[in-house]
C-alpha cells in the first residue's frame, strides 16, 4: 500500500509540474485570450461590419421593359432599408438566410434603385453598366425584359442566360442582394399575373390567401418519456440547432488544439536537453507519462472549464438558459477527457521519438488530419445528426468526440446505445493509444539520432524497449 | 530536512559493502550490443572513475544502474536492490548535458528534483547547497538566464538535493571556471568523506587519476580496465627507463641488460632486454657511467586511455586488468587484434600476460 502511495505520490508531483508549466505562463493566457478569437473571428468580423451604424449603400440600376416592377421593387428596399437602420430584423429570411443570420453574416446593405431606359437597351448598354460596376458607381443592374409578365416558362430568356431576368454583378452567383430581389420579384410577378386574370375586387383577398405565410415551425422528433407519455420533441431554436453544437465543437477543439502542444513541447524539450534522463533516474517511464498525461488533462479540462464557465454565462445573460440541455454536460466532459488522453499521448510519444519539431511536425501530419476530420464535416453531421456518415463517423475514435458532441447537441434525438458505443469505442481506442504511445515514449525517450520512419515507429512500438 | 525512504523495505538492505555489483550484463539494441557482458563492483564509499570513449557502452552502463534501462541478460545490484527493484531515490544523477527545464526558477526547479526524490522539505537543503556552491542570491532566477558553468552547479545540488547513497556523476566539470572547478571536487571529495559511493564518468583522464581511488575503462561493450589507479598505473608500466648521465654525456658503451636506447631531449630511454629487473639494469648502467636521473618510465591514465581505443584497434581479444578485492588479478578478455598488439607490447616486460 506504501509503495502504491509512493508511486502514485510522484506520478502526482510530475502532473502537478505539467500542469503548472502548462496553465502558469503568459503564452498559455494569450493563446486562450486569442485562440477563440481566431476561430470566431471570421463570424464576428461581418457581424460587427454588418453592425455599423451607417450601412453601405448598393446601387441597383435596373432596365423594367414591364413598366411595373421597378416602383414596387423601390418600396419594398426603402422598407427595408428603414427596418435595417431601426435594427429590426429582416422579415424576409429564408431558412438559409435565417443561419446566415445567426452566423452574423446577413447582408445589411442599404439597396437603391435606379432606372435605365428601357428603349435600344443593347450590349453596349450591358457594357457601359459593367464599367460602372467596375468602377464602383453601381452594385449590379438588373435587366427584366417585358416578356416576364406573360411567360412563366424559360423559353424566352435575356442576353442567353437561360433566365428571364438577368442580374449583373461582380459577386452575381453569391449576391444576397440578387436572392432578395428575385424573391421579391417572384411575388410581385404573381401579383401581376393574377391581376390580368381575376376581377380586381378579388385580388386583395386572393392575394392575401395566397401570400399568407405558413409558418412551419422546427419542433425535435417526439418520443416517450419516463412515464410512457408521449412528448412532443423540444422546440428547435437557430441556437440549439447551430450555434450550440459550433460552440461546443469549437470549445472542444480548442481545448484539445491548446493542450497537444505544450504537450509536443514539453516533451521534446526534455529529451532534447537530456531532462528525461534525470527525471528517469527518479521516477519510471510509466510514472513520468502518466504525470505528464494526467497534467496536461487536467490543464486541458481547466481550459474547456473556462470556455465554458463564459459560454454559460454569456447563455444565461442572453436568457437562453432553459433552452441549453445541461443533461449532456457529463458526456461532453467524459468525451473531451477521453479527446485530451488519446491526442495528448500520440502527440507525447511523437515527441519522445524525434529530436527536432520539424521532425515532430511530419510525424504529426496525418494525426493533424484525423484531428481536423470533425471540422470537415461538422456542417454535414449539424444537417443530419443522424445521418449514415454522421453516425459512422462518429463512431471513430479519434473523430468520436467531437462528433458525438455535435450529434448529441444538434437537438436531434440520438439512440443511447449510439451513444453508449461510440463511447465504448472511444474508451477502448484511448486505451489502445495510451498503450501504444507508452511503448513508443518508453522506446524513443533516451533515442538519439535520426527520427524513425513510420515502419521504424511501428516496429518501437511493437517491441516498446529503451533506446540507447 | 527529513528525507523519507520509503522504499528502503522494499529495495533491501543498504548496508552491503558493495555499493553496485554487475555481474554479467548484456544489453543490446536491436543488432548492437551496446555492453557485452560487463562485470565490475564498486565499494560503497569508494569514489570509481568511469573512463571511455564515446559509444564505448559508458553511458549504457550508467544507465543500467540507474535503472533507465534492464540488462537483457545478466544482473545489477543497486545499493543491495536488483534489477527489478528500484534505488533510485538513494541515487543521484548528474547528466553529461543539461538536464534542467529553462523555462523554471532555480529553486522551484530543485524543489521539483527533490520531490521527485521524496524529500518532503528540502528549502534548507537547497539553502545549504547554493551557499556552498557560491550561488546565493539565485533561487528566483530562471534557468535559461544562467551560464553553463551556472548551470552545471544548479544541476549538481539537484543531483545530491536528497542526500544519495550513490552518486552518478557523468562529466561534472565540463564548463566551470578553475575556481568554480575546484569548488565542485571539494563538494565531491566531501560527499565522498561523508560516505557517498561516487561513479564518476569523465574524458578527462588526469582528473580521474587525481580524484577517483578506482578505475573502470569500457571500450566496445566490455570492461577492460579495473582497479585502483595505483595498480592500474604500475601494471601497466612500459618497462621502459630513462635516465641521465653527468653532462649530459652518452654511454659508453651499451649494457647487456639494455635492448635499445633512444635519446629524448636531455634524456636517455631505455628498453631493458629479457625480463631483467629494473635494479639489475641500474646496477649494469651505474658500472659504464656516471647516472645523475634514474626513472622507471610509467604511462599516465592518459596515455594507457589513448593506447587502448587507438584507432588500429581492430577485432582482437584483449586484456582485462582487474582487481577483486585485493586480488591483482590479470585476466585475458577479449578486444580487437591490434589492441590486443598494442596491451601486449605494453606489458610485455611484466612477462605474464598474454602467453
Amino acid at each position: 500500500m506504501n509503495l502504491l502511495v509512493w508511486h502514485m505520490r510522484k506520478t502526482l508531483v510530475i502532473a502537478w509540474r505539467e500542469y503548472r508549466a502548462m496553465v502558469g505562463t503568459r503564452a498559455f493566457l494569450i493563446g486562450m485570450a486569442v485562440m477563440p478569437l481566431l476561430m470566431l473571428g471570421a463570424l464576428c468580423v461581418p457581424a460587427v461590419l454588418s453592425g455599423l451604424p451607417q450601412p453601405d449603400i448598393r446601387r441597383i440600376a435596373v432596365m423594367d421593359q414591364t413598366g411595373v416592377l421597378l416602383q414596387p421593387l423601390r418600396q419594398a428596399a426603402e422598407q427595408r432599408n428603414q427596418e435595417l437602420l431601426a435594427g429590426t430584423p429582416d422579415r424576409s429570411e429564408s431558412g438559409q438566410s435565417g443561419m446566415l443570420s445567426v452566423l452574423g453574416i446577413q447582408d445589411r446593405h442599404l439597396y437603391e434603385f435606379e432606372e435605365l431606359p428601357t428603349e435600344g437597351f443593347d450590349d453596349s448598354d450591358r457594357l457601359l453598366q459593367s464599367e460602372r460596376i467596375r468602377s464602383g458607381a453601381l452594385h449590379a443592374f438588373l435587366e427584366i425584359p417585358g416578356t416576364v409578365l406573360r411567360s412563366s416558362g424559360r423559353s424566352s430568356t435575356t442576353a442567353g442566360t437561360g433566365t428571364l431576368l438577368m442580374w449583373v454583378s461582380e459577386d452575381a452567383a453569391l449576391s444576397e442582394a440578387r436572392r432578395w430581389c428575385e424573391q421579391l420579384v417572384d411575388v410581385l410577378l404573381l401579383q401581376q399575373r393574377l391581376a390580368d386574370t381575376l376581377p380586381p375586387a378579388l385580388l386583395p383577398a386572393v392575394i392575401g390567401q395566397l401570400s399568407g405565410p405558413a409558418g412551419i415551425g422546427p419542433v425535435g422528433l417526439y418520443y416517450r418519456d419516463e412515464n410512457g407519455r408521449i412528448q412532443r420533441g423540444a422546440q428547435q431554436t437557430s441556437l440549439t440547432a447551430l450555434a450550440l453544437p459550433i460552440a461546443v465543437m469549437a470549445m472542444m477543439f480548442m481545448a484539445v488544439l491548446l493542450s497537444v502542444q505544450p504537450m509536443l513541447e514539453s516533451v521534446l524539450e526534455e529529451k532534447t536537453l537530456r531532462i528525461s534522463e534525470v527525471l528517469l533516474g527518479s521516477a519510471s517511464a510509466t510514472q513520468l507519462m502518466t504525470g505528464k498525461l494526467v497534467g496536461n488533462a487536467a490543464g486541458s479540462m481547466t481550459i474547456f472549464g473556462l470556455y465554458a464557465t463564459g459560454a454559460i454565462v454569456a447563455v444565461w445573460q442572453q436568457g437562453a438558459a432553459d433552452r441549453v440541455p445541461w443533461a449532456l454536460l457529463p458526456w461532453l466532459l467524459i468525451f473531451q477527457l477521453l479527446a485530451v488522453l488519446l491526442f495528448s499521448s500520440v502527440f507525447m510519444s511523437v515527441a519522445a521519438c524525434v529530436s527536432q519539431m520539424r521532425e515532430a511536425q511530419c510525424l504529426l501530419m496525418p494525426v493533424w488530419l484525423v484531428l481536423m476530420l470533425p471540422l470537415l464535416l461538422w456542417f454535414t453531421v449539424i444537417r443530419e445528426p443522424n445521418g449514415t456518415l454522421a453516425t459512422v463517423a462518429s463512431f471513430l475514435p479519434p473523430a468520436t468526440p467531437l462528433l458525438m458532441a455535435v450529434r448529441l447537441c444538434s437537438g436531434a434525438v440520438i439512440p443511447l446505445w449510439q451513444s453508449l458505443l461510440s463511447l465504448l469505442l472511444m474508451l477502448v481506442g484511448t486505451a489502445f493509444g495510451i498503450m501504444t504511445a507508452s511503448r513508443l515514449y518508453r522506446a524513443g525517450i533516451l533515442r538519439q539520432g535520426q527520427a524513425p520512419g513510420f515502419s521504424e515507429l511501428l516496429l518501437l512500438a511493437w517491441r516498446g524497449e529503451a533506446g540507447g | 530536512m527529513k528525507t523519507s525512504k520509503p522504499g528502503a523495505d522494499h529495495c533491501g538492505d543498504s548496508g552491503q559493502t558493495m555499493a553496485v555489483i554487475i555481474e554479467n550484463a548484456e544489453k543490446r539494441f536491436g543488432q548492437r550490443t551496446a555492453v557485452a557482458g560487463i562485470s565490475l563492483s564498486i565499494p560503497a564509499g569508494s569514489l570509481c572513475g568511469f573512463i571511455g570513449p564515446n559509444g564505448s557502452g559508458k553511458t549504457t552502463t550508467l544507465r543500467m544502474i540507474l535503472r533507465i534501462v534492464r540488462p537483457d541478460r545478466g544482473k545489477v545490484v543497486v545499493l543491495g536492490a536488483d534489477s527489478g527493484k528500484c534505488a533510485d531515490h538513494r541515487v543521484g544523477y548528474l547528466p553529461e548535458e543539461r538536464g534542467l527545464y529553462r523555462r523554471m526558477k532555480v529553486r522551484e526547479l530543485l524543489r521539483y528534483y527533490a520531490a521527485l526524490k521524496d524529500v518532503r522539505h528540502p528549502d534548507p537543503e537547497i539553502t545549504r547547497w547554493l551557499r556552498r556552491l557560491q550561488a546565493d542570491g539565485w533561487d528566483q532566477r530562471r534557468i535559461d538566464g544562467l551560464s553553463k558553468g551556472m548551470c552545471q552547479k544548479i544541476q549538481f545540488i539537484a543531483a545530491v538535493i536528497a542526500r544519495p547513497q550513490l552518486l552518478i556523476l557523468d562529466e561534472p566539470f565540463s564548463g566551470l571556471d578553475p575556481v568554480n572547478l575546484e569548488l565542485l571536487k571539494g563538494a565531491i571529495q566531501d560527499l565522498q568523506q561523508q560516505g557517498t559511493t561516487i561513479i564518476l564518468s569523465t574524458h578527462e583522464m588526469e582528473t580521474a587519476q587525481r580524484m577517483c581511488e578506482r578505475v573502470v575503462m569500457i571500450y566496445r561493450g566490455r570492461k577492460v580496465l579495473d582497479g585502483t589507479v595505483q595498480q592500474i598505473l604500475a601494471q601497466s608500466g612500459s618497462g621502459e627507463l630513462r635516465v641521465r648521465t653527468v653532462g649530459g654525456r652518452p654511454l659508453p658503451v651499451l649494457p647487456p641488460s639494455v635492448a635499445a636506447v633512444r635519446q629524448q631531449g636531455p634524456y636517455l630511454q631505455l628498453l631493458p632486454s629479457g625480463s631483467l629487473t629494473a635494479a639489475e639494469v641500474l646496477r649494469q648502467l651505474t658500472a659504464v657511467a656516471d647516472l645523475e636521473h634514474f626513472e622507471i618510465v610509467r604511462p599516465s591514465l592518459h596515455e594507457i586511455f589513448l593506447r587502448l581505443v587507438s584507432d588500429d584497434a581492430a577485432d582482437q581479444p584483449a586484456p582485462v586488468i582487474a582487481d577483486s578485492g585485493g586480488r591483482q588479478d590479470l585476466h585475458r578478455g577479449t578486444l580487437t587484434a591490434a589492441a590486443w598488439q598494442s596491451v601486449c607490447s605494453f606489458f610485455r616486460p611484466l612477462g605474464n600476460i598474454g602467453n
